[in-house]
C-alpha cells in the first residue's frame, strides 16, 4: 500500500469518493495485468504490465492506488501470487538467491497475505472486482470467502476501536466498513473463441443481438456463482450481515472477450500488410464469395479493434453502472420478504485516505497484540488446510519413526550404525508423512535420533590396525589432551577384544597380543615388553632408532613427496661445505666420476619395481649422500667397507655392469692399501670364545651402529611414521618397528632338528642352507674387478684354487594370526618335512625371488588366515664371510615406499651366530597404514624384495 | 468394487474391437465400470496417459488429438468429445466421470472431470444433489471429489497431462500438490495388497505441463524460461516426476528455443490456439501463411505425442502389470481412493 502518499497532496479532500478494488488471478503477461482492464473505464494507461513503464515502482508494491479526481473514484490494484508475473517473480528471486527456504513457507505467506488484504479491502471499497484470468469461476473462493467471513465478524469489534478517533457515521463505526461490498466477477477469456468466422458470423446474423452466446454465458455464469455463493452462505439475503453481496438485479459478472490488450505488433502490422494485399488479388478475376470480400475489405484488424471498442466500452458500462449506483442511491442488495434498510457509505475523501491507512496498519504493518493477533492466527490455520493436515500427519508418526530408529539398539554403536538405523526410521516415517511439513518434521527426526545418540550411545570408532573397531563407549586415550568436547569422557584405551597369538622379537616365546590401535604398540610395545622375559639378554644390534639432544622432541610433520627431493639435494650440499678438504683435493675427480657412475648402479637397487620418477630421484640422492657421508666420515676403513658392500651387493646375485666395475676398479686401489687394518680386526672376531663373543659383538655393534647411523640424523625431531624411501632424510623413528637379535652360536640351530622354538607347524622349522664358495687365497681376490667382460670366465678358475665353500642357514618365517609359524621355501610354498627325511630344498629362491610378505597359512580354520612374514632367521657361518642383509619391503601394491629398518647400507651380521631380524607387523606410511589387502590379486604385490641377503667376503690369511 | 472376471478369455489373442470413441471407466456418480475391460489385452507393453485440469482448459481435445484425432475431424468424430458450443455458451463442463480409450499403439488414455469445477459443484445444488454427509458442505465435496480423481490418476498413470488454458493458477498449483500429499501409498503386490509393504518405494508418475491455448508471447523464450522456473520451484519438494521427458526446446520447433537457450528442464509444453478447420479455406485466401510467431497446431501437437509416447514405462507396481490387470489395478486403488483414511482425515480438517 503507499503508505507514503502525501495525505495533503490529495486534491479535492471534501468530496465524496467512491472505491473500486480490484483482486483476483492474471496471466503470466508482460505486457499487462488484470487492472489494465480499467484502463479504458479511465481513458487513460494508468495501470502498466509488469513491464511498462511503470514496472520498476510497481513491482515493490503489493497494492497500487489511483485516484481518478475527476470521477471521484479510487482505485485499488492488489497483487498477490494469484498474479502469475508475481509468482515467476518471485520464483525467479529464490532462483538467484539460491535460497534454502522453502517454496511452501513463501507461498504460505502469501496467502495470508492475500487473505487479510481481502479482508482489508471488503473494509474500504464498495465495489471489488474479481478477476478470472479463465473462463470459469474458482470454487477454491467459497472456502476463502467463508473463513474471511468468520474472521471479519470476529475482528469487526478491534476494527470499530480503531475507528474510534474518526468522525465518521454511526454504520461506519459499528459496521467497520462502507458498506457491504459489491463483488463483481470479471473473466478475461471466454469459453469458446470469437475469431473472425464467428464475429462475421455474429456480425451478419445478428448484428444488432450485440453477440448474444457471451450475454448468455454471463448469464449463466451469473446464476452458477449465486447459487454456489448462497449454497454456502457467502452471500444471504441481508447483506449486512455477509461478507459481501452481488446485486440481485445488476449484472455482476463481466466476460472480456478479448484477448489482450496489447496484440504482438509484429502480428498487427502483418495483418496490415494482408490487409494492403488481399484487395489486389480481388482484382483477380476469380470469384469471391461474399464473405471473404467483406473481410478483405474490412480487414481482420479494423474488425478485431472494432469489437474491441466495443468490449472496452461495454465494460466501462459494466462498472459504471455500479459507480453511479455508488453516488446515487447506495448498493441496496438485501433479498428477501423483510427488507431492511443497508448500510452504504459514501466517504469523504480525506477521511477515507485517513482511515484506509490507518487499517493498512491494522492489518499489516503494527497488528494490535492480543485478539486480533489471535485471530489472524485463527485465520492461518484455517487457511492453511494441508498444512495442518501434513502437521497433524507428521506429528502422528514422528513417535513411531523415533521408535523405530530406538528399536533393538545396541548399547554403544558407531555412527555407520547410527545412520543406517537414522535411514530405517527415515523409511518408516517417508511411508506415512506426507505433504508440507515433512521436510521440517524430517530434520526434527534426524535431530532427536541424533541426539538419541550422542547421549551416552556413541562407540569409539577408533579402527585397529588390523581394521577392527574399538568396543569401548566414547572415551579418550590417556595422553590425549583435553578438550572441551572431551573433559566428560572416561579415560580408557581402545580395545577391539580381538587377540592374535605372537611370538617375541626372537621368536622363543609366544603370547596373547591385542589388537594394536597405533604401529607403536603393534611393532614395538608388545616385543618390548616381552622381551622382560624372554630377549632382552640376547646380542642385539641397535638398529637407527630417533635419539633426543633436547626434551621437547617434536614429530617432524611429513612434507609431501616432492619436497622430500628438494630437502634430500639440499641437505648433503650443505654437508658437502664441511667436507674435508683434503679428500677433495685427493680424488674429487675419480669420486665424482665413481658418483656419476654409480648412481645408475644403486638407482637399480634401490628403485625396484619403482615407476614413479620422483621416487627414482630419491633413490638418486642416496649414493649421493652416501658418498658425500664418506668424505666427510675420515674414517678410512668404513669407506672401504662401504664400497665393499656396494660390490657385494651387486655381485652377490647379479652380473656386475661394465661402469660399474670400473668404477670398484678405480676405487680398488685405495682398498687395497688400507686393507690392513681390516682383517685383523675381523679375525680377533672370528676366534674369540663364548663369553668374549658377547663383549666382541658389541664391540662390532658399535661399530655398525656407528656405521649405519653416520649420516647427521636430527635430534629434535623424530620422525613420526616408520622409515621408508620416501621419508625425509635426517629424521630417524622413535623407536624401531624392527629388531636384529642373535639367538646364540651357529650350534644353536641343528638341521636335522630344525629351529625348536613354539608354534611351529609340524616339519616346517628348518632353515634352508645356503652355500657359499669363497678363494682361500687372498691375493686373488681383487682380480675380479680388474675387467669385468673377463669375469664370468676367470670365476670358474678360481673356485680350482683352494675355495672355500661356507654354508649359511636362511629362513623367512611366517606367522599367522593364531601363532601357527613356519618357512618358506620360495613363495607360498611352506616347508614341510616329514620326520624320517631331511630338507631338500635349498635357499636359492630365497635369494633370488621376491618373497611375499603374506601367505595363506595352513592351519584349519573356517576363515582362511594369512600368515606374515615377520622374522627372518640367518645361521651366519665362522669363515671369511660377512653376510649382509638388506630386508626392503614393500607392503602394498604399487606405488607404494619400500620399508627397511634404517641403515644406511646393508646391515652386516657379524659371523658364528644364529641371528634373527624380526620384521615390523605393521607398516604405517606417511598417508596411514599399509593393512593386508583384502583382494587376493593384490596380496602377491606385498612382498621382500629379492636381494635381502647377501655376503662380503672378509679376507682371511690363509 | 468388485470385479467381475470375464469369461471370455479363450480368444487372448484376437485384438479387441477397435476403439473409436471413449468408454467410462468411472461415472458421473463416480462409480467403476466394469465394461472397458473388453478393450484390454493380455500383454504388458503399453502406456496410461491421463489428463488433469480446470473446466474447460482441453483435457478432452488433447487427448482426443493424441489418441489420433486430426483438428480438422468434426466434432462428432473425436475420440473424447469436447465441450460443445452449448457447454461452452453455459459455462458448464463436458466430461463426466473418468473416460477410457485404448489406441492402437496401445495408449491408454484417461480423461477425467474437470478438478474443481463450478459447474458441477452448480450441478450438485441446482439438482439438490444428494451428497456424502462426511462432507460438510457441496463444495467441499467437490474438492474431495476432485481430490480422489487427482489421486486416483497419479496412482494408475504413467503420465499425467497438467492441462492450464492460461499461466498459471496458483489454486490449481496448490491442488496438484495436496493430491500428490494424498495419494495412496503403493501396495506392493497385485495380488497380496495390505501385507507388509515397508520396502516397496512409493510410485510417482511423470507429469507433463501442458500450456493449452498458447498466445504468441507464451511461446517466447523468456516466457518459457519464466514458466519453467516458476513451475520448477513450486514444484521443488514435490516426488512427482516433472522433469527432463517432454519439453518444447527438444522438437526443434521453435528457432530461440532449444537445449542451449533453456537449461531447465521441466516438462512443460506449449499448445496454440486450435485452428480448428480454418486452414484449407486460409490457404486459397492468401499465398502468405498467416503469421502466428509459433509453430502450426498440428506439427506441435505431433511432437507432443512423439515425446509423450517415448516416456520411459516405469512399472505402476513392483510387478509389471498386462492391461488387464491394470485394469484390476486401477478398479482397485480407485475403491481405495474412494475409502482413503488421508482423504478422509484431510475432508475433516477443512474449515
Amino acid at each position: 500500500f503507499p503508505s507514503e502518499v502525501d495525505l495533503s497532496s490529495v486534491p479535492f479532500k471534501d468530496r465524496k469518493i467512491s472505491i473500486v478494488a480490484i483482486v483476483g488471478k492474471s496471466r503470466l503477461n508482460s505486457m499487462s495485468n488484470k487492472a489494465s482492464l480499467l484502463n479504458p473505464v479511465l481513458d487513460r494507461d494508468i495501470f502498466q504490465g509488469a513491464e511498462g513503464f511503470l514496472g520498476e515502482k510497481i513491482d515493490k508494491r503489493d497494492l497500487e492506488l489511483f485516484y481518478d479526481v475527476d470521477n471521484q473514484v479510487v482505485y485499488l490494484h492488489y497483487q498477490s501470487f494469484g498474479d502469475a508475473h508475481r509468482l515467476a517473480d518471485r520464483c525467479q528471486e529464490l532462483f538467484q538467491e539460491k535460497s534454502t527456504k522453502e517454496f511452501h513457507s513463501v507461498w504460505e505467506d502469501n496467502s495470508i497475505k492475500h487473505a487479510k488484504t481481502l479482508l482489508y479491502l471488503f473494509s474500504i471499497s464498495h465495489i471489488v472486482l474479481i478477476c478470472h484470468p479463465g473462463s470459469t469461476f474458482d470454487i477454491g473462493y467459497v472456502k476463502l470467502f467463508k473463513i474471511l467471513d468468520m474472521i471479519r465478524l470476529k475482528l469487526q469489534g478491534c476494527l470499530t476501536e480503531e475507528l474510534s478517533d474518526y468522525p465518521i457515521s454511526k454504520d461506519w463505526y459499528t459496521s467497520a466498513r462502507l458498506c457491504s461490498p459489491r463483488v463483481l466477477f470479471v473473466f478475461q477469456t471466454a469459453t469458446f473463441e470469437l475469431n473472425y468466422e464467428d464475429s462475421d458470423l455474429s456480425y451478419n446474423k445478428s448484428r444488432s443481438q450485440k453477440s448474444p452466446p457471451i450475454k448468455k454465458l454471463q448469464l449463466k455464469l451469473e446464476d452458477q456463482i449465486y447459487r454456489i455463493l448462497r449454497k454456502s452462505r457467502v452471500i444471504t439475503n441481508i447483506s449486512n450481515n455477509s461478507l459481501f453481496a452481488v446485486p440481485a438485479n445488476h449484472e455482476f459478472v463481466y466476460v472480456h472477450t478479448k484477448r489482450e490488450d496489447v496484440v504482438d505488433p509484429v502480428i498487427s502490422y502483418l495483418q496490415l500488410l494482408r490487409n494492403f494485399n488481399t484487395p489486389v488479388k480481388e482484382e483477380s478475376p476469380k470469384s469471391r464469395s461474399y464473405l471473404t470480400n467483406r473481410r478483405a475489405g474490412q480487414g481482420p484488424i479494423t474488425s478485431s479493434s472494432f469489437t474491441g471498442r466495443v468490449r472496452e466500452s461495454n465494460f466501462r458500462e459494466f462498472l459504471w453502472q455500479h459507480i453511479e449506483l455508488a453516488f446515487s442511491k447506495g448498493f441496496n442488495d438485501n433479498v428477501g420478504r423483510n427488507p431492511v434498510s443497508s448500510i452504504f457509505e459514501l466517504p469523504v475523501c480525506d477521511t477515507w485516505f485517513q482511515i484506509a491507512l490507518k487499517l493498512h496498519q491494522f492489518f499489516f504493518t503494527d497488528i494490535p497484540e492480543g485478539k486480533p493477533q489471535a485471530h489472524f492466527n485463527t485465520l492461518r490455520s484455517l487457511l492453511e488446510t494441508d498444512v495442518r493436515f501434513s502437521e497433524n500427519r507428521c506429528n502422528k508418526y514422528l513417535p513411531l519413526a523415533e521408535t523405530a530408529y530406538q528399536q533393538d539398539l545396541p548399547k554403544h554403536y558407531i555412527r555407520s550404525y547410527h545412520l543406517q538405523k537414522l535411514a530405517q526410521a527415515k523409511h518408516v516415517f517417508s511411508q506415512f508423512a506426507r505433504g508440507p511439513a515433512y521436510e521440517k518434521y524430517m530434520r526434527q527426526l534426524e535431530e532427536s535420533c541424533e541426539k538419541w545418540w550422542k547421549a551416552d550411545r556413541q562407540r569409539c570408532e577408533a579402527i585397529s590396525l588390523t581394521r577392527n573397531l574399538c568396543i569401548n563407549p566414547l572415551h579418550r586415550l590417556e595422553d590425549d589432551l583435553e578438550t572441551d568436547s572431551n573433559k566428560n569422557l572416561p579415560i580408557m584405551p581402545h580395545c577391539s577384544q580381538i587377540k592374535t597369538k605372537a611370538a617375541c622379537n626372537c621368536g622363543r616365546k609366544q603370547a596373547d597380543k591385542e589388537d594394536c590401535f597405533d604401529h607403536k604398540s603393534a611393532n614395538f610395545d608388545f616385543y618390548e615388553s616381552l622381551s622382560k622375559t624372554c630377549c632382552s639378554k640376547l646380542n642385539k644390534i641397535d638398529l637407527p632408532a630417533f635419539k633426543a639432544s633436547t626434551t621437547e622432541a617434536t614429530a617432524r610433520q611429513v612434507l609431501p613427496v616432492p619436497e622430500q627431493v628438494v630437502q634430500s639435494h639440499s641437505q648433503p650440499h650443505q654437508r658437502s661445505s664441511v667436507v674435508d678438504t683434503k679428500r677433495i683435493d685427493s680424488g674429487m675427480s675419480v669420486l665424482s666420476l665413481a658418483l656419476s657412475l654409480e648412481q645408475s648402479g644403486t638407482s637399480d637397487v634401490y628403485s625396484h619395481g619403482q615407476p614413479d620418477n620422483l621416487e627414482q630421484d630419491d633413490a638418486l640422492s642416496q649414493p649421493e649422500r652416501e658418498d658425500v657421508e664418506e668424505r666427510d666420515g675420515g674414517d678410512v676403513t668404513e669407506d672401504q667397507d662401504k664400497e665393499a658392500a656396494l660390490d657385494g651387493d651387486k655381485t652377490g646375485l647379479k652380473e656386475v655392469e661394465v661402469e660399474e666395475a670400473r668404477g670398484v676398479n678405480k676405487d680398488g686401489g685405495e682398498e687395497e692399501d688400507v686393507e690392513g687394518e681390516g682383517p685383523d680386526k675381523d679375525d680377533g672376531q672370528e676366534e674369540t670364545e663364548e663369553p668374549e663373543s658377547e663383549d666382541e659383538i658389541e664391540e662390532t655393534v658399535e661399530e655398525s651402529v656407528l656405521t649405519t647411523t653416520s649420516r647427521q640424523h636430527s635430534t629434535t625431531e623424530y620422525l613420526p611414521g616408520m622409515i621408508h624411501t620416501d621419508s625425509p632424510a635426517g629424521l630417524l623413528p622413535k623407536f624401531s618397528s624392527w629388531s636384529l637379535c642373535c639367538l646364540g652360536k651357529p650350534s644353536f640351530y641343528s638341521h636335522s632338528q630344525g629351529l625348536d622354538l613354539p608354534g611351529f607347524l609340524a616339519g616346517s622349522n628348518f632353515l634352508l642352507p645356503w652355500d657359499i664358495t669363497v678363494k682361500a687365497n687372498k691375493e686373488k681376490w681383487p682380480t675380479v674387478g680388474e675387467t669385468a667382460g673377463k669375469k664370468g670366465r676367470q670365476k670358474r678358475p678360481n673356485r680350482d684354487v683352494g675355495e672355500v665353500t661356507l654354508r649359511v642357514y636362511l629362513g623367512n618365517e611366517y606367522e599367522c594370526p593364531r601363532g601357527h609359524r613356519f618357512f618358506c621355501s620360495g613363495p607360498d610354498k611352506i616347508i614341510k618335512v616329514s620326520s624320517m627325511c631331511s630338507v631338500k630344498d635349498n635357499a636359492t629362491k630365497l635369494l633370488t625371488l621376491d618373497m611375499p610378505l603374506y601367505t595363506p597359512c595352513n592351519c584349519r580354520s573356517t576363515k582362511m588366515n594369512i600368515a606374515q612374514l615377520m622374522r627372518i632367521y640367518i645361521v651366519t657361518p665362522d669363515g671369511p664371510v660377512k653376510i649382509l642383509i638388506n630386508p626392503m619391503i614393500q607392503p602394498a601394491v604399487s606405488p607404494c615406499p619400500l620399508f627397511h629398518p634404517g641403515t644406511d647400507r646393508p646391515i652386516e651380521l657379524p659371523p658364528g651366530g644364529v641371528w634373527c631380524l624380526r620384521l615390523p607387523h605393521v607398516y604405517q606410511g606417511d598417508r596411514g597404514v599399509y593393512t593386508m589387502p583384502t583382494d587376493g590379486q593384490q596380496l602377491h604385490m606385498c612382498r621382500l624384495m629379492k636381494g635381502a641377503f647377501s655376503y662380503k667376503e672378509t679376507p682371511v690369511d690363509g | 468394487g468388485h470385479l467381475v472376471f470375464e469369461a471370455s478369455s479363450q480368444n487372448r489373442l484376437v485384438a479387441p474391437p477397435e476403439m473409436k470413441h471413449s468408454i467410462k471407466l468411472v461415472d458421473e456418480t463416480l462409480r467403476w465400470c466394469d465394461n472397458a475391460m473388453e478393450m484390454l489385452l493380455d500383454q504388458t507393453d503399453y502406456l496410461v496417459i491421463g489428463a488433469i485440469g480446470l473446466q474447460g482448459s482441453g483435457k478432452s481435445t488433447i487427448l482426443s488429438l493424441l489418441g489420433g484425432n486430426s483438428p480438422q475431424d468434426t466434432y462428432r468424430n473425436y475420440i473424447f468429445q469436447p465441450q460443445t458450443k452449448e457447454t461452452k455458451e453455459e459455462g458448464s463442463h463436458q466430461t463426466n466421470g473418468i473416460d477410457m480409450f485404448v489406441s492402437s499403439e496401445r495408449i491408454i488414455f484417461l480423461d477425467a472431470q474437470p478438478v474443481m469445477s463450478a459447474s458441477l459443484l452448480d450441478n450438485l445444488i441446482r439438482h439438490d444433489k444428494k451428497y456424502p454427509t462426511e462432507y460438510s458442505s457441496a463444495e467441499y465435496c467437490i474438492e474431495m471429489q476432485s481430490l480422489q480423481i487427482a489421486t486416483f490418476l497419479f496412482t494408475v498413470c504413467n503420465v499425467v497431462l497438467v492441462v492450464q488454458d492460461w499461466f498459471t493458477d496458483v489454486n490449481f498449483l496448490r491442488f496438484l500438490q495436496n493430491a500428490e500429499m494424498l495419494k495412496p501409498q503403493t501396495p506392493s503386490s497385485v495380488h497380496d495388497s495390505g501385507s507388509s509393504q515397508d520396502d516397496t518405494p512409493d510410485y510417482y508418475p511423470n507429469v507433463v505441463f501442458v500450456q493449452n491455448k498458447g498466445s504468441v508471447e507464451d511461446f517466447g523464450l523468456e516466457s518459457y524460461k519464466a514458466m519453467q522456473q516458476t513451475l520448477l520451484r513450486v514444484f521443488e519438494n514435490s516426488r512427482l516426476k516433472s522433469q527432463g521427458c517432454v519439453s518444447l526446446a527438444t522438437g526443434g520447433l521453435l528457432p530461440g528455443i532449444n537445449n542451449r537457450t533453456v537449461e531447465t528442464d521441466l516438462n512443460l509444453f506449449i499448445l496454440p490456439t486450435m485452428e480448428y478447420y480454418k486452414n484449407e479455406q486460409d490457404s486459397i485466401l492468401s499465398f502468405l501463411p498467416e503469421y502466428r510467431g509459433y509453430p502450426s497446431f498440428n506439427s506441435l501437437i505431433k511432437c507432443l505425442r512423439n515425446q509423450l509416447f517415448s516416456i520411459p514405462r516405469t512399472p505402476l507396481t513392483h510387478a509389471n502389470l498386462s492391461e488387464k490387470n491394470w485394469f484390476h489395478y486401477a478398479a482397485r486403488t480407485w475403491d481405495s481412493v474412494r475409502k482413503s483414511q488421508l482423504l478422509a482425515d484431510y475432508n475433516r480438517l477443512l474449515p
